[in-house]
Formats: structure tokens, sequence, C-alpha cells
């Protein structure tokens, strides 16, 4: 009688010990998860920006046809791969997918950027001024949560990954994030413009 | 009833709650023990002599094992929530609201949120939006001020007009400013303990009656049969039991939540001064067929935290959390209603009525003529009036829009509170120090000296409420980013000069709550119950507000003391300038901060009949109110300390 119940206190606390590792797992998830949707905001406002920006462009780079057209392609498959991600930001293969998406992105504005030194009225035109300006401080912004969120995922993969935290995990299906890394030497410091 | 009084009240509440709770918990003990005698009696009386009830080691056993199995369950549940109301949501399946969203009804939600904190004087909570939940309902859930959450249902977002969802919105501030929250999580945690025993009864019944099942019949007849029989008959009782005990803790958790709910109504009325929208809301639940439920499995244990009644019961009278819709509208907008007004508890144009009720709170909100003497500031802590909605909602038009986003988003976030700072240190024209640019980027750098340029345009009447909508953001840090932040702001306190008690206070509002949200120290330790040690520490407070007051240091100090010359016996004396300095204030507020609410309450009292002494209140003397109250938890409306 007496040893049935202390077996069944055992078994009632190992219930409420896998809980709270499953309750952590989640409030992990969840933080990364939150840091992700800044991300995600700054993103969508560069994706926007993109197109007026070469559409300024196109008036003055008339030879520089593909480049220009490379950015607006890498652009549309960045934003493919962040609506990819957008819903499940623990999804690891998406996030690489973005990330890959992104270091293409960045270099292809790196380009452009590169080759606008070479027209000095569209660095003096105002609206390029203006566009690029607000792609550098959107840039930022993303260096800035990307951050945060690659923290964020950290934390949570440290504790994923200890024992016996890791069997839970396998076992409720928590698998390991991935961080967003943009691996373009560009992008680490936001495209330099210098008009 | 004043704000310090309101959260004693909640916390005499607890007291309730606890004595009810062992009441509970004996009542359980008892009925186990009984039923472990009648179902396993062949143990007990094996001697064949006469059945008794009186087997004192057993009960004693018992009673350890069912108190551990149910304070394990309510402490679990306590510590899971008591990390702030963002856990509290996040159970809930919310989603925090991004402060820079382009949804348009998040952005008109964000927008009444901010106005509200900023009108009462409290940092913009955390915004959630629970997707899932398509009626319309609301909850606020936090241990204090500083973490609360606020969430609402996408039905909420989507079904009410603007001044409906306001309506609702000031209903969940007064839940927060009547301290309901840190004693709802309790509520919570004490129902849980209970329902464990309801949750063990059906794991002993399922796993006996499923792996037994089988065993039973192939047994060599006889006792072992009987046992699992036996055990299962015990789990059924257990699963009585718990659901016996469970509908007791309902009893109590819809006792003192319906009372609540009334008062929060009352409070929202007077918040906004627009019965209409809060009777509107109630209305709209009330025309839907399930009403405010909530699909969510946590939903039950949860059901005190809602604005509407966020379950059906079949026993609705006893057991609803929340007092009937249609009584609630005619509380609040009697014309709205057929039958005859409930005058207790009428609004709007009892204003009067409600600071004599003794059941209302928040006495003395701010007529557009009264005086500004120190009770009416006192008074009108914790509380909003519609004037101060109305300047809360003008401030944020008239701030220039970049700095609004800047608020919103962490980066600039972070750029806008040095931005801010920087501009604060007085030095005409303001520049960025060189110690921060070696430190920073040079994209922080260029943002910072951006945002300048914006609030060179503005006086310093935006300060405090830019640095209150930026504090979501903030928290959107991770411990790396904040530690490189607060490094800065720890320099630029130690750069601060002595006599910029604006910067002071600025930095002391920002530090004080981000630090208690990565810290994750949460709940403040009480370390004094009575005035008499915290002496020396008045002592400073009231210097250097004495000395911001102007000429007359004397005076004020004097005045000061008045209201707590009772409990402090020895006699205190204006120090010297130089004994009061930032430093030494910093210290004496984060003692003084550490004090039990009645002493809050003598403090604050104090420190207004200080700034009020010469009837003249400078912009410092109120930004710097402001900052003490903030760290001691006791919020002051916008404009209610008006600088003139």
């Amino acid at each position: 009688m007496v040893a049935s119940i202390i077996i069944l206190v055992i078994i009632l606390i190992l219930i409420g010990w896998s809980v709270g590792i499953y309750n952590k797992l989640v409030s992990f998830r969840n933080r990364f998860k939150n840091a992700f949707s800044q991300i995600d905001v700054q993103l969508k406002r560069r994706y926007d920006l993109i197109p007026n920006l070469v559409e300024v462009a196109k008036n003055y780079m008339k030879h520089e046809r593909e480049t220009l057209e490379a950015v607006i392609q890498a652009r549309n498959q960045a934003q493919q791969a962040e609506q990819n991600v957008a819903g499940q930001p623990e999804n690891a293969e998406a996030m690489s997918n973005l990330a890959g998406a992104e270091s293409q992105l960045s270099g292809a504005l790196g380009r452009l950027f590169a080759l606008s030194e070479n027209y000095p009225e569209l660095k003096a035109n105002q609206n390029m001024m203006q566009l690029s300006e607000e792609l550098t401080s959107t840039e930022n912004k993303v260096a800035f949560a990307r951050q945060a969120f690659n923290d964020a995922v950290m934390n949570y993969n440290i504790y994923r990954e200890k024992f016996p935290n890791v069997i839970f995990a396998n076992a409720f299906g928590f698998s390991e994030a991935r961080q967003f890394t943009v691996d373009s030497p560009d992008e680490r410091e936001a495209p330099k413009v210098s008009f | 009833m004043d704000f310090f009084e309101a959260q004693d009240r909640a916390k005499r509440n607890t007291k309730k709650l606890v004595f009810y709770y062992a009441l509970a918990v004996t009542g359980i003990i008892l009925s186990i023990y009984i039923v472990t005698l009648i179902f396993f009696n062949s143990q007990f009386n094996s001697e064949g002599g006469m059945f008794s009830f009186w087997y004192p080691g057993w009960l004693l056993t018992v009673a350890v094992i069912v108190g551990v199995i149910i304070a394990s369950g309510t402490l679990y549940r306590v510590s899971q929530l008591s990390k702030g109301g963002s856990a509290v949501a996040e159970m809930l399946g919310g989603r925090k609201v991004n402060p820079s969203t382009t949804d348009s009804n998040e952005q008109r939600l964000m927008n009444v949120v901010e106005e509200m904190s900023i009108a009462s004087g409290i940092s913009v909570p955390d915004v959630y939006v629970l997707d899932r939940e398509e009626n319309i309902n609301a909850f606020a859930a936090g241990f204090s001020q500083n973490d609360a959450a606020i969430g609402v249902t996408r039905g909420t977002l989507e079904q009410l007009n603007r001044d409906e969802l306001q309506g609702v919105i000031a209903h969940e501030f007064s839940h927060i400013f009547n301290g309901d929250m840190r004693f709802n999580i309790r509520l919570i945690g004490v129902l849980n303990g209970i329902l464990i025993i309801h949750i063990l009864g059906m794991l002993i019944t399922r796993s006996v009656a499923f792996s037994g099942a089988g065993r039973v019949s192939s047994n060599r007849n006889g006792k072992g049969g009987n046992g699992a029989v036996a055990i299962i008959l015990f789990g059924i009782s257990l699963i009585v039991i718990g659901y016996i005990g469970m509908l007791f803790g309902r009893m109590i958790q819809s006792a003192i939540s319906r009372q609540r709910e009334f008062l929060a109504d009352a409070a929202a009325v007077q918040f906004t001064r627009n019965p209409g929208g809060l009777a509107g809301a109630l209305n709209k639940i009330g025309l839907k067929s399930n009403g405010g439920e909530i699909n969510d499995g946590h939903a039950m244990e949860m059901s005190h935290l809602f604005f509407a009644s966020s379950f059906q019961s079949a026993l609705n009278r006893l057991f609803a959390t929340h007092p009937p819709l249609e009584d609630r509208i005619k509380a609040i907008n009697p014309s709205l209603a057929d039958s005859k007004p409930k005058k207790r508890f009428a609004a709007g144009e009892t204003q009067k009525e409600k600071i004599s009720g003794s059941e209302k709170k928040g006495g003395g909100i701010l007529s557009d003529h009264a005086a500004i003497t120190p009770e009416v500031i006192l008074g009108a802590i914790g509380s909003v009036g519609k004037r101060q909605v109305k300047a809360a909602s003008h401030i944020l038009k008239e701030i220039p829009p970049p700095l609004i986003e800047a608020a919103h988003e962490p980066f600039s976030a972070e750029a806008l509170m040095f931005a801010v700072m920087f501009e604060a240190t007085g030095n005409r024209p303001s520049d960025i120090p060189e110690w921060f640019l070696e430190m920073s980027d040079s994209g922080t750098v260029k943002e910072v000296s951006r945002l300048m340029e914006y609030l060179k345009q503005g006086n310093r009447s935006w300060f405090i409420p830019l640095v209150e909508i930026a504090m979501p953001s903030l928290k959107n840090m991770s411990e790396v980013q904040y530690k490189q932040f607060r490094e800065g702001m720890d320099i630029l306190a130690q750069k601060t000069e002595s006599d910029n008690l604006f910067l002071f206070a600025l930095e002391k509002m920002v530090i004080h709550q981000l630090d208690a949200f990565f810290t994750e120290k949460r709940k403040p330790k009480i370390r004094h119950h009575r005035l008499k040690p915290l002496g020396h520490e008045l002592s400073v407070l009231l210097s250097a507000l004495a000395y911001a007051s102007g000429n007359e240091a004397e005076k004020a100090f004097r005045n000061g003391l008045k209201p707590i010359d009772k409990f402090i016996p020895e006699s205190m004396t204006l120090l010297p300038e130089s004994k009061c300095g930032l430093l030494a204030l910093d210290r004496a507020l984060n003692e003084l901060s550490a004090s039990a609410n009645p002493v809050k309450k003598y403090i604050v009292s104090a420190v207004i009949h200080c700034i009020t002494a010469d009837k003249i209140v400078t912009a410092d003397e109120a930004e710097l109110t402001r900052a003490i109250t903030e760290v001691l938890g006791a919020p002051i409306p916008i404009g209610v300390i008006q600088a003139r």
C-alpha cells in the first residue's frame, strides 16, 4: 500500500518534471519566434523598398540591365523564402533557405551600389539618396533584430541539447532551430553608400 | 479608496483565499482518509476487531502525501506564471503584437493601449492577440505594472469599434492598478493544486483499468481482483473528491472575481468617461450566442482573468466568475437598460457618489478646475480621467511620426533612448558625446543623430511618453544586447552632472524597469514595513527634491516632513547638497522601493508635499517625481503635476 503510494508520488514527480521541461522548451521557442517577427517586419519593408530603388536607378544605369535584373530576381527569391519562414521560424530548412536568399540579395545589392559609383548623376538624385538612406537604416534594424533572434535561438538550442532535456525535446518534436546568418561579407556591414 | 489601499485590499483578499484554500485542503485530506479506510479496511482491521475510524498514523501519512501533492501543484503553477504577464499570455496561446505592426487592427489596438499607458503614467505593457479565439474577450496578467501583459482575442480586434475597444482596455488597466493581477495568478495556482487530485484519480482509474483489467480475470481468484477493484473505486473516489474540491475552488474564484469585475467596470467608465464604449462592448458580447467563450484548454482555470465569462457552466449563477452581462450594462449605463438603474454602480453623473462609496477606487480624478493640492495628486495615483486620456492622445499626435516609429522598433528604440538622454543633458546645442562615438557602430550613431534632430523640434514633455512607448521594443533586445545598452547607460550615469535631475530621472525610469525584466527579478522583495528605519533615505530624497524646488529648500523640506513627522521621531534635517547627490539619491531610492504599500503611501505623500510647498512645480520637480513614483510602483497620471 505504502509502496504503491510512493511509486505513485514518484510517477507524479516525473510527470511534473517532464511537463516543466516541455513548458520551458515552449517558452524558449516562443521567445525566438517573437524575435523573428521583429526581423520579419523589417525584411518586408526592405523588399518593398528595393523595386523603387531599382526603378530610379534604371533611368540612369541604362547599360547595367543585368545587374538590375539580378537585384530584382534576388529580391523576389528572398521574399519567397521569407514567406516560407514567416509562420515557422523553427523550421531549420526554411531558415537556411532564407539565409541563402538573403546572402544572394545582399551580394546583388552590393554590386549595384558599387556600379552606381560610376554614375554621378544617379548619386546626386534626391530620390536615390533618400531610398538608399532608408535601405541602410532598414539593414541596420535587420542586423540588430537578427542578433537578438540568433541569441534567442542559441539559448533555445543550448537548453534543448542538455541532458535529459534532449530526450524530451525529441519526443515532443522540438527540433534544433537554425540561426539566421548571412555569410556575405557585404551584408555584415550594411551596403556602404557614400553619396 | 486610493491606489495604495486598493493594492492592500488585494492582499487582504489573498489572505481570505489562503484561508479557503486551507479549508479545502483539510476537507480533501479528511475525505481521502475516510475513503482509504473504507476501501482498504482489511489491512487496518486484520485483527478482526471493531471497524474503527481512528488511525492517527495513517491520517498523518494521508495528510502529508495529499498535502505535498496539492502544494506541488499549486507551487508549480505559480512559479510557472510568476515569470510575468507574458507567461500567462503565451500559455493561453497569445501572440505578441509587434509594435511596428502594419496590420491596421493591431495598430489601432497599440494606439489605444499606448494612449492609456501614457495617460496613467505607466510603461506600455506587452500586448498579445489570441489568434485562435473568435469571440470577444480580453485579459490582463502580470505581477506588477512593470511586467503586465494585456491580451485580446481576434474577435475583439475585429468586431469592436475604437470606443468599445478603449472601454475594454480601460477595464483591463484598472485590473492592473487594483493589484488584481497578482491575486489572480495565486488563484490560478490554488485551483491547479486542487485540480491535481482530480487528475490523479483519473490517472489511477485509467492505468489500473487498462493494465489491470486483463489480469483480474486470470488472477488466482480473490485477493488480486478485489485489490484492483478497490483501487479503481479508490481512483473514482479521488475523481469525485477532486471534483467537489474544484467546485469549492470555483465558488471561491467566482465570489471574489464577480465583485472585482464590477469595480473594474466602474473604473473603466471613470477612465474614459464614456459609458457607451464599455456598454457597447458588453452588448456585443451578449449578442453572440456563445458570449465571450475561449476555446483554449486553460480557459476554465483562468476564467477570472478575462473581461467576460470565458466558459459557460450549467450552474451559471453559482459558478460564474463574472456578473451577468445585463447587470454589468445596467450598472454602467442605466439609460441603456429598461429596468431601474442600480445606483450603487451608476457611472458618469454620480462621480461624487463613487468617491464616497466604500467600494469605489480612485477618488480624486482631476476635474478641470481642481486645485492642485497634495491630496488631489495622491488620489489620482493609479487612475485616469478623460482629461488625461485626451492629453495623452494629444501628445501622441504632436510627437513627429519618425520618433514614434523609432520607439516601436528595437534598434531605433535603443538609439532613441540615447538621443533622449543626450537631449536631456541640457547642453545647447546638444551633441553626441565622445565616449558614445567610441563605443558604438556607425549605424547607431547615425540613427541617434537623426532622432536628435527631431527631438530638437519639440520639448521635454515628449521624453517620458517616448520612454514609455519604447519599453516593449527595448524588451525585445537579447541579453547580450541589453548588456551593451546598459554599459552605455552606466557611462552616461557617471557623466551626468549632479544638478541634472531630469536626466537622472529618465535614466532611472529606463534602467529600473529593464533591469527587472532582464534579470528576471520580477517580484520586489519587501524589506521595510515601517518608516522609521528609512530616516536617512527619506532625508536624502527630500533634500534632493527640496534643492530642485528652488530657493526655499528649507521650507520645502519641512513641508515634505509634514505628513510623516508622526512616524519619524528623530529630528531630520535638510542635508547639505553634497550629501544628496545623484549617487546617494539612487541608493536611497532603491532602498525605499523595497517598502510595503502603507509605507510607500507616506513616502509618496512626503514627496508630493515637498514639491508643492512653494506652489510652483518646476519641470525638474515634475519629472523627478514621475521617476520616483515609477520606481516606487505608484504611477501618477500625465499632467496631474503640471510644470508651470
